[in-house]
């Protein structure tokens, strides 16, 4: 504990020194050109897959138009998840004094919201509406459930740091969109470093026994398949002009170039650090 | 007029329907009554994909929420809140 504890008092320190205000961080420009790229080419859904050839290059960048508005409405829908499933346990959640980074983690998490949301909605007009439901709700014992909040956050966080890291660095990005990437990327990098101490943190009282494992698995499993699910929008490949969005879907989820990006790429520091928590995820499309 | 307009919302929700029928992995035909969630046709990951046929073949956006399942949760609700 006292090594966590540590660790989360310098994450902490780090939070107030560095996280800078967003509401008057960034100069918004009236518009954004179409022919710019929204988004890295290398980030788009397309990218490596066995049909990326057959897509011309302003095809593409009418993709990553959309595929932009995507990511940054999947951002926003998931922060605001995020903040209240953090805000339902935070006052229960056995962290000690660590406890104290989730007024942090909130406070930041409030200020993306604002961005993606307005970026959204200024320059696309509208957010793409989250598809998330949890249909089988079970009544879990608390250590399960605080557990499974943190465990599906970093699921979120990582994969989302991904398209922040790829588009940052891109410099065919237009360099407004650059740089509420990097901003983002900046503060996720504490949040990732915090959600995977939390994890082990949690791990001892959640994962009591064989069956609380397998019951875990189960559930990250599902998250993962979710969250990966989502970066594949039907809705954003018919704005970006391709009518049949769910068999394009559908085609790019079972790429197998696809899949090693999901796997390697995406979500190898959850599975690393899920692994350490004793559990095993993403097992049948691992090998 | 209409009658084109209904041939083409029926067929659309036809294919709804053997698109479903197809990933729950059924021999027979949905009945159009069936509660689709409480029978587990659906888990969150097939329900995903389920709203997302829907907002293609319906031509709408959905926002999913507790208010959007007492629209979906069988065909017929299905029918009569989006291909009518
Ligand atoms: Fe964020
Ligand atoms: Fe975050």
């Amino acid at each position: 504990m006292d090594n966590f504890l540590s660790r989360v008092r310098t994450l902490t320190h780090s939070s107030i020194e560095k996280h800078r205000l967003a509401f008057n961080r960034f100069e918004w420009p009236e518009k954004i050109q179409d022919d710019m790229w929204w988004h890295s080419p290398d980030a788009l859904s397309i990218a490596t897959s066995a049909i990326e050839n057959d897509w011309s290059e302003e095809q593409k960048m009418a993709l990553a138009k959309w595929e932009c508005i995507n990511i940054f409405s999947l951002n926003y829908t998931g922060e605001l998840e995020l903040m209240q499933e953090v805000s339902r346990i935070m006052h229960e959640v056995k962290l000690g004094e660590a406890k104290e980074y989730l007024h942090h983690l909130i406070d930041e998490e409030n200020q993306h919201m604002w961005y993606f949301n307005k970026f959204c909605q200024t320059y696309a007009g509208k957010v793409y509406p989250s598809k998330k439901i949890q249909l089988e709700k079970q009544k879990l014992e608390k250590p399960m459930d605080h557990f499974l909040v943190f465990a599906r956050v970093l699921i979120f966080e990582e994969i989302g740091h991904y398209f922040n890291v790829v588009n940052a660095r891109d410099k065919r990005v237009e360099p407004f969109i650059r740089e509420i990437n990097e901003a983002h990327y900046h503060d996720e990098a504490r949040h990732i470093a915090f959600g995977r101490q939390v994890l082990e943190q949690l791990a001892e009282d959640a994962i009591v026994d064989d069956n609380a494992a397998d019951f875990v698995e189960n559930q990250l499993d599902k998250s993962i398949a979710i969250n990966i699910g989502s970066i594949y929008n039907p809705q954003a490949y018919r704005d970006a002009g391709f009518p049949q969005g769910v068999l394009l879907r559908e085609k790019l989820l079972n790429d197998p170039s696809r899949m090693f990006i999901h796997e390697k790429k995406m979500l190898s520091g959850v599975k690393r650090l899920l692994g350490k928590c004793g559990l095993n995820v993403m097992e049948e499309t691992a090998a | 007029m209409s009658e084109t307009l209904d041939l083409v919302e029926e067929t659309s929700f036809d294919t709804l329907c053997s698109w479903l029928k197809m990933k729950a992995k059924r021999d027979e035909d949905i009945p159009l009554d069936l509660n689709l969630i409480e029978n587990k046709l659906v888990d969150s990951i097939v329900f995903v994909e389920f709203m997302m046929m829907l907002e293609e073949l319906a031509g709408i956006q959905l926002e999913v929420n507790e208010d959007l399942l007492k629209k979906v949760y069988s065909l017929q609700a299905i029918k009569e809140n989006f291909f009518q």
